[in-house]
């Protein structure tokens, strides 16, 4: 375990090019500061029929995934630019362990901008906390952030295969604003794309999430709690298993070892 | 299972085609390796030369599991390079030459520590070896910068500390001394010796043929994914060769004397280059043959500072190799 965190602490260090100050702070506490707010103001002079509530609560729960999406892919893309990951591949280390510490310390991240998030809203908006069950809220907030990673690792191998993390990035976190639910209500999404939702991380989470500020026990929200949790091993099987193949598929055409198309 | 084997690396008709399609989909095969087949002996110093594009690059990351081969088979101690690559990952390093495949916002040590974890050492056997292999590639000092300020000296020494760390016993370079300065590169050169010494095969692949005279018991020159010779330098020289050298310094350079050498019966290649106020003329000539005197009648006795035979270098072996 002591090796896997070491890997994971390492690739952190040497493949996220956004862990200086400015990058940093920019990132993991203004950008989901101002998404907030840009989303309230945005509803509120648009008429919506929704309080401002459900774009608060809704941004800062999407904060994690996108910290998270743009964190790991960026480090996938890296990995193939600076031509390190021949050297990874041509390890003998284990191919699982080597696959999740590429996203384990962008889960703090995660969890730092979310948090910020809700301090920032509960200070500055006025969002209320005096009937959340904070257990429940807690749980939806640890689910969002796996399930975010899961779903980050899985897109970030295509950034692999790419070279390319910042439509991979743009592509995976509007998905997630779109689709599950964060700032438009996923029942009224026409045709059959509500359900697309399903298949996505965060809209089960963030479901639960909203409710736990209603005082919603773990009991209730169950069902979208295991979702959650059900989709978040979903994604981490479905990486795994593209990574294993862009392994394979780089032993076969030699291409994965140069970092230009 | 090491002691074993007598042939550390065993390639037997092996095969790479490199596929590609351009934009409207036709697709477009490049050969790299043609029926290639070598043979290692434990504990021998083995270098792979060829111009660029021969196929050096390729033979070494298929033998590091890098890449699998369209035919063919690889063996390293015994173990299939494809079928059995993990076992091939423990037991062989590989160092490549060039600026990539390092981590440079974490320093040297970083970089070793991570590489160590990756291959499951133990933290406290990882902080052992990364200080002893960064002081005995002479970064001790530099452990704690990060890599981006490294000279490409350096980095090349901590890509060597790196294929150390397993302590493999196969090691893969691949130009390890590219784009080094001399002093730089013969530096990196004294480790191979030492690392022969301590009963490690090596797998050598250079440009540099000094380099490889100096250092290889064995060797093999690719050209366009095909084996063109093998043998020890000297059998590679005296028999690959067939040729003889003569060294003419000339008094009184002339334009035309490269052209009127060169017609002479059984001289094969003259080139030309300057030494101070002097020409000096590298004629090949066949193989036993003794030219001296046409050359004193050709060039003019007079015009002569001195002419000397002698055998022709690995480089010059190489050249004639590669030209026939």
């Amino acid at each position: 375990m002591r090796n896997f965190f070491i890997q994971s602490y390492l690739t952190y260090r040497a493949l996220f090019f956004w862990l200086n100050w400015p990058a940093y702070t920019g990132n993991v506490f203004l950008v989901p500061v101002l998404y907030i707010t840009m989303l309230m103001l945005t509803g509120r002079f648009a008429n919506s029929p929704l309080d401002s509530d459900y774009y608060i609560k809704g941004m800062a729960a999407y904060s994690t995934p996108f910290i998270l999406i743009w964190g790991i892919t960026q480090c996938n893309y890296y990995e193939r630019v600076i031509g390190t990951l021949g050297h990874v591949l041509g390890c003998s280390g284990n191919r699982w362990l080597i696959y999740w510490s590429r996203g384990t310390m962008h889960f703090p991240n995660g969890m730092l901008t979310l948090a910020t998030s809700l301090t920032f809203a509960g200070v500055f908006i006025g969002l209320d906390f005096s009937s959340t069950n904070w257990l429940t809220l807690v749980t939806s907030i640890l689910l969002i952030g796996f399930s975010s990673m899961a779903f980050a690792l899985c897109i970030g191998v295509l950034a692999i295969v790419v070279r390319d993390w910042l439509v991979i990035s743009a592509a995976g976190s509007g998905l997630l604003i779109v689709f599950t639910g964060v700032v438009i209500p996923v029942d009224e999404l026409p045709l059959f794309l509500p359900y697309v939702g399903d298949v996505l991380p965060l809209t089960h989470g963030v479901a639960a999430f909203r409710e736990a500020f209603d005082g919603a026990d773990l009991a209730s929200v169950g069902t979208h709690l295991a979702w959650e949790l059900a989709v978040s091993i979903c994604y981490g099987l479905l990486g795994y298993l593209l990574f294993l193949v862009v392994e394979a598929d780089a032993k076969r055409t030699g291409a994965y070892e140069t970092s230009i198309l | 299972m090491v002691a074993a084997i007598s042939n550390a690396v065993e390639c037997i008709n092996l095969n790479r085609v490199y596929s590609s399609r351009n934009v409207v989909g036709r697709r477009r095969d490049f050969t790299a390796l043609r029926d290639l087949s070598l043979e290692i002996p434990t504990g021998a110093v083995f270098g792979l030369l060829g111009p660029n594009g021969a196929g050096k690059t390729t033979t070494v990351r298929i033998l590091s599991t890098l890449l699998t081969p369209t035919s063919g088979t690889a063996r390293v101690l015994g173990y299939d390079v494809v079928s059995q690559s993990k076992q091939v990952r423990r037991n062989t390093g590989f160092i490549l030459g060039g600026e990539r495949g390092l981590y440079g916002r974490i320093t040297g040590e970083q970089n070793m520590r991570f590489f160590a974890a990756l291959n499951h050492i133990n933290p406290n056997e990882a902080r052992r070896r990364t200080e002893q292999l960064l002081d005995r590639v002479g970064l001790s000092e530099h452990a704690r910068t990060p890599v981006e300020n490294y000279s490409r000296g350096m980095k090349q020494r901590l890509h060597i500390a790196r294929g150390l760390l397993t302590d493999p016993p196969v090691l893969f370079m691949d130009e390890p001394t590219i784009g080094i300065d001399p002093i730089g590169a013969q530096e990196l050169r004294n480790y191979v010796p030492e690392l022969a010494s301590e009963g490690k095969t090596i797998l050598l692949t250079t440009h540099y043929m000094a380099e490889a005279d100096m250092l290889c018991d064995t060797i093999a020159i690719i050209d366009r994914g095909e084996l063109a010779a093998s043998g020890t330098p000297g059998e590679i020289k005296r028999q690959f060769s067939q040729i003889g050298i003569v060294e003419v310094t000339v008094n009184r350079p002339r334009e035309d004397l490269v052209a009127r050498t060169s017609e002479l019966e059984a001289v094969e290649r003259v080139e030309s280059s300057g030494e101070g106020p002097f020409q000096k003329l590298t004629i090949s000539v066949s193989y036993g043959v003794d030219l001296r005197g046409r050359i004193a009648e050709t060039v003019g006795a007079d015009n002569i500072e001195s002419m000397v035979s002698r055998d022709p270098t690995l480089e010059e072996a190489y050249i004639n190799i590669l030209k026939r």
